[in-house]
Parts: structure tokens; sequence; C-alpha cells
């Protein structure tokens, strides 16, 4: 297993790489010069001067390529060009509020996503079934903003339930620590605070986890009652073994390793950040800090979000894999059949 | 034969499907003796997979349906007891072994979890009694090595794998061991060695065997009383040196003549003509008279009965029950 994880870890250093140079190339892109397209026309020569050497423009490609990685190994993502701050301690708690939320909804998606899709494949055909399958049907091709909008009309609006935006009531007196609101409460013991995050957070992990709980919903159907299907099932019956067991132990396991891919890719666009739902719900997420400085050219935290993004979304499909050779000891060995 | 293990009578096993009813069992009846080899022996498609796992109440219901008759093991009808019942006799008292052994065992569990796992459903053992159980199984089955128990099945080779199917399947010393074709997918060596196991298992157990195969060379070798079955009937049955020497149906005579002989100079080899009825559209009269040498006008508007041709010898044809009463007036 270990030498497994070594040799994964190996070949994420040429997709590191590249990452790097897509990243590098997101201010190199912008047609003609950088800095006069990021100060805008009315700047004066000395401020285009500023800029340029501010993000290194006046030397060569290959030098300014090499100082970005050394800045991004040293952990210098470079400074906002707006409020002057330095990227890397500016964008945590946009992260964590992402990560908060992202890690909820999912965890919705699976918990519903699973169980949905078992049952379903356990009584296929079955009134459950259809249901089950409508629901999910409906949840892949639900517009996520209005899924959103309509559960702050209901839940918020009408039935006065749940907070309809934000993380914590602003009234309340609150230090963040982690910024994982929820954790932070509970750290400091203060319930009334995560009781407040919980509600907050519902909402808007409902409308996140819609799509993936009905994608993995889909996902488990079919894999189980493929699954379902193989010899193996049949020896584990043959055995004497309760529908139970056969189901939760034979089944389950070999059905989850593709619904594990989706579940590591979900996840991965998830913390992506949404832009659409953290907009709707005022969620202060990476998405919506993103989205900011592309609507005002603030380029080095465009550049700097966007690889700490896809570095988020590569780790996540590693642990995927690992987590692979964990559950198929096939993989590991490097041979299937 | 001294006593009855399996007794099935006049089973009906139908699938209802959209395109309609295939009754893919048609009325068969045999018997399985103490300590007995019964070889069940047909093409594919002829349905003695499914009198199989009729026995083992694995076929899926629906679409499948035992419409009529009885499956008698030990004087209990497998066909009328509950699910829960039928799990208990399931892996303890008749057990199961498949044709292929790279997907019968699961993937992702070791052998020794696969095989403790027997023991526990039906046996309240602790985990090392039943490790000790399946450690001393494997080496009746010819498997000693240290630690195979932490392997997984894709570490074993197809051999391997079905000595490891049948250890399971002896866990717990069944009365009636099921081997629907089990050395098809080996190769001709491993094929003998696992033959030779059964044999051994069957004489030091007293196991009785149900033999599942559409080779008649490995019927030769191993079973005592052999069932030949047709589009879901049975017909012809009689023991093994009876049928070698003096095969009567038609059908069980092309599955004789398909057997390649060296001495045999012909450039093609022989095969019986035509194919395995469609299911859906069985043949009005005898279902072998489209590919039958010999067929007669009655044989396409009525079914023959399956008659004794001589005493322990069964035979579904026209032809010998005229032969019959031809030399009962001639006499």
């Amino acid at each position: 297993m270990i030498s497994y994880i070594i040799r994964r870890l190996i070949m994420l250093i040429p997709v590191l790489i590249g990452m790097s140079i897509i990243t590098f190339s997101v201010v190199h892109a912008i047609p003609g010069d950088p800095a006069r397209t990021i100060v805008g026309d009315k700047a004066t020569p000395a401020q285009i001067q500023e800029i340029r050497e501010n993000l290194g423009l006046d030397k060569p490609a290959y030098i300014q390529y090499f100082t970005y990685v050394k800045d991004i190994l040293r952990g210098d993502l470079g400074t906002s060009l707006i409020t002057k701050q330095e990227i890397a301690k500016e964008i945590k708690p946009f992260l964590a509020a992402t990560t908060e939320l992202a890690v909820v909804a999912m965890l919705i998606a699976v918990f519903f996503g699973v169980n949905l899709g078992i049952l379903s494949a356990w009584k296929q055909n079955s009134w459950f079934d259809y249901t089950a399958m409508l629901i999910a049907l409906i949840g892949v091709s639900m517009p996520i903003f209005w899924l959103g909008l309509m559960e702050q009309w209901f839940f918020a609006q009408e039935l006065d339930l749940l907070p309809s935006n934000g993380r914590l009531d602003p009234r309340m007196e609150f230090d963040a620590i982690t910024n994982f609101y929820s954790i932070d409460a509970i750290i400091q013991g203060n319930w009334y605070a995560f009781q407040d995050a919980i509600l907050h957070l519902i909402l808007p992990a409902v409308a996140l986890g819609t799509i993936p709980m009905a994608i993995i919903a889909r996902m488990t159907r079919s894999s189980m009652l493929e699954v379902m299907r193989s010899d193996y099932i049949r020896t584990a019956r043959a055995k004497g073994l309760g529908e139970f067991w056969v189901v939760y132990k034979h089944t389950l396991k070999n059905a989850f390793i593709p619904v594990l891919t989706v579940v590591g890719l979900q996840l991965g666009l998830l913390l992506g950040g949404a832009v659409l739902t953290e907009t709707i719900f005022s969620w202060p997420g990476v998405g919506r800090y993103i989205f900011d400085a592309i609507n005002a050219r603030n380029y080095p935290v465009i550049q700097s979000g966007i690889l700490i993004l896809a570095t988020i979304f590569v780790v996540i499909n590693l642990i995927v894999d690992l987590l692979y050779a964990w559950v198929d000891p096939r993989i590991q060995y490097g041979k299937g059949d | 034969m001294t006593q009855t293990v399996l007794e099935i009578a006049e089973l009906q096993l139908h699938f209802f499907t959209d395109k309609g009813v295939v009754k893919a069992v048609d009325g068969v009846s045999l018997e399985v003796g103490r300590g007995e080899v019964v070889g069940l022996v047909g093409e594919s498609g002829c349905g003695k997979s499914v009198t199989s796992l009729a026995i083992m109440g694995l076929i899926p219901q629906p679409p499948g349906k035992v419409v009529a008759g009885s499956i008698q093991f030990e004087g209990v009808d497998l066909t009328k007891i509950s699910q829960k019942e039928l799990r208990k006799i399931r892996g303890d008292q008749v057990a199961m072994i498949f044709q292929e052994p790279m997907t019968s065992l699961n993937p992702l569990f070791t052998i020794g979890n696969q095989l403790i796992e027997v023991v526990r459903i039906h046996r309240k053992v602790n985990k090392s009694e039943a490790r000790k159980q399946a450690l001393e199984m494997l080496r009746q089955v010819g498997i000693s090595r240290e630690g195979i128990l932490d392997d997984y099945p894709h570490q074993l080779s197809g051999g391997m794998r079905q000595r490891v199917m049948i250890a399971m399947a002896m866990m717990l010393n069944p009365k009636l061991l099921i081997a629907d074709e089990p050395t098809t997918a080996l190769d001709v060596t491993i094929q003998a060695q696992i033959l030779d196991l059964m044999k051994n298992l069957n004489k030091e157990f007293g196991t009785s065997i149900l033999f599942i195969t559409h080779d008649l060379g490995v019927v030769a070798e191993m079973c005592d009383r052999i069932v030949v079955m047709y589009a879901g009937q049975i017909v012809e049955q009689t023991d093994r040196f009876r049928l070698f020497r003096n095969p009567k149906h038609p059908y069980t005579q092309g599955l004789m003549n398909s057997i390649p002989k060296l001495e045999d100079k012909r450039e093609r080899l022989y095969s019986i003509p035509g194919q395995v009825p469609n299911p859906h559209q069985m043949p009005s009269g005898c279902r072998f008279a489209p590919r039958c040498e010999y067929v007669m006008d009655i044989c396409r508007v009525s079914s023959p009965e399956l008659l004794a041709v001589e005493e322990g010898h069964l035979s579904r044809c026209f032809l010998h029950q005229e032969v019959k009463e031809v030399a009962t007036t001639s006499t």
C-alpha cells in the first residue's frame, strides 16, 4: 500500500507542473499589454510601469515562470490589486466557508443518494424504485438557482423556519478560529452559535447537494443492479446468506467503486466554489471571491484562486484513487481481471 | 441405491417473460441416492442448470416460478418451504459449485473471510474455530499453503479458485453437492485433478453429487447414473454402463457420435444437425423431431412418454416403444 501511495504521489508531479504552467499563462493570455488592461485606459505610464514591475512583466517569460513557481513553493500567492492584502491570507476564510458548505452538501448527497440507489436496486421495478428514480431525474435536471430561490421562498419566507442567507445571524458576536463556523462554535462551546451555523447551512447545502445526490442515486442503482447479477452474489446466496448481508456486504462493497469516482468528482466540483449557490445564499465562499475578482480584473487573485482550486481538485482525485486501492485489493498489485 | 437424498417429481418451472411463457423445465423427475453421483447431461439451454438452481431456490422470482411438481430433499419439499427455511438448508445440507471459478468468488473479500462466512451463517462458532475448520477443509481439497486464508481470489489460479469453491461447498459436510459444470472453464490437466478430488470427497464423506455437464467424457469418469435432458425434458435415463454401451434415444446417440474418435478418418467432425428449439416455439410433437435422423410421422404430431425400454433404462422415443409393441406381439 505504501509503495502504491508513493507511486501515486510521484505521478502527481507532472500534473502539478502542467497546472502551474496553465495558471501562469492566465495573465499572459490577456491580449495586448496585461498591465494596461489591468489598470485601464486612463492610467498614467508610471502606473502601468508600476504594475508591470509588480507582476514582473518586464522580465523574460521563463524567468517570470520560475519566479512564480518559487513564490508558490514559499507559500506566496501574490497580492490582491484591490485590497493590497496577501492572497494566501485573504482567501482562507472564503476557502473555509466553501469547504464547510461543500462537505455538508456532499454528506447529504452521499447519505440520501447511496441509500436511495440501494433500495431502488433492491426493490427494482417497484413503486419505490420508480418514485426514487423520478426524484433523481428531477434532481439532475433542476436548475440550481431556481431550487435555491424556491427554498428561500418556501422555508425562509413562507414557513419562516430557516435563515435564508449568510453563515450566521449578523447580530451574533463570534470569533472565527478555523473559519469553519460549526467547528469554531464547538471549540468555543458556543452551542447557540453552533445551532445557528447549522441552520444557516441547511438550505444552501440542500440546494448544492441535490444534483450530486441525484447523480449518486442513479449511479448506485445501476452499479448495484450490475453487481447483483454477478456470479459471486449467486455464490453468496448459495451459502445461505440472508438478503440483507447479500446486499450490504457482498453487493455494496463492489458496487461502491464506481460511485466513489462520482463522489470524488462531484466533491471536487463543489469545492471549486458554486458561484450560483453562493450568490443566492450570500455565502462568502471562494466561488464568489474569484467571481468578484474576475469582475474587478484582479488578475493575481484569479491566478492564485484557480491554482488553489485546481490543486484541491487534483488532491481529491488522488484521495479517491487511494480509496480505490483500499477498497479493491486488485488495484494495488497493478493487475485487474 | 439404499436411500434417496433428493427426489424431484414432475417438476415444471416456467419463466414468465414479455414474449410469453418459457417452459424451461417441463416435467422433470429424477432421484439422487445417498452417496450416489448422478450426471445431468445436455446441450446448453436444455434446462439442466435451471433444474439445479431450482433445487437451491436460486431462480429469480419473478420471472421464474415452479408451477407444478415437487423437490423432496430428505423428506422436505423445497418448493413449499419459506425462503428463511430454505436459507437454513442452503450452504449447509445442500451446497453448490459453479462453472466459473474466476467470477464465483467475491473479489473484494479474502478467501478466509468467504470460507468462514459459511460456517458462521449456519453454526454458532467463534472466528478462530471457524478459521481452523476452513484451514482443515482447504487441506482436504489439496491446498495447504500457509497464509492462503489472507489471500484474495485474484491471487489464485482458476484451478485453485475452484478448489476453494469446493472447500466452501464442503465446509459443513453437505448431504448433497450440486456441481454445475465445475470443470468446463478449466484446462484439461486441472480438470482431471478437480474430478479426482470430487470423486475422493464423494467416497470419503459419502456426499451425493448431482453433476451437471455437457461433457460425456466427464460423465463416464464420474457418474453412477446419467440423466440426459433435451429442451426442458428428460429424454433418457440409465446407469453409466448401459448408456455408453447401448444408448437408446437418438439424441443421446447423437451426443455420443459428437465425441471425436481417433480411429475416425472423417475430415469433418460429427454434430447433431439443427439447433436446440426456440423455447418460445417448441415443436408440437417430439421436441427432438426436427433434428432426428429416425423421425417418423407420429413424432411430428404427438409427444412420446418417458418409458422403460429395459429394466432401469428409460427413454422418450417412439422408436423403442414401437419395437417393444412388435416384440410383445411376436411372442
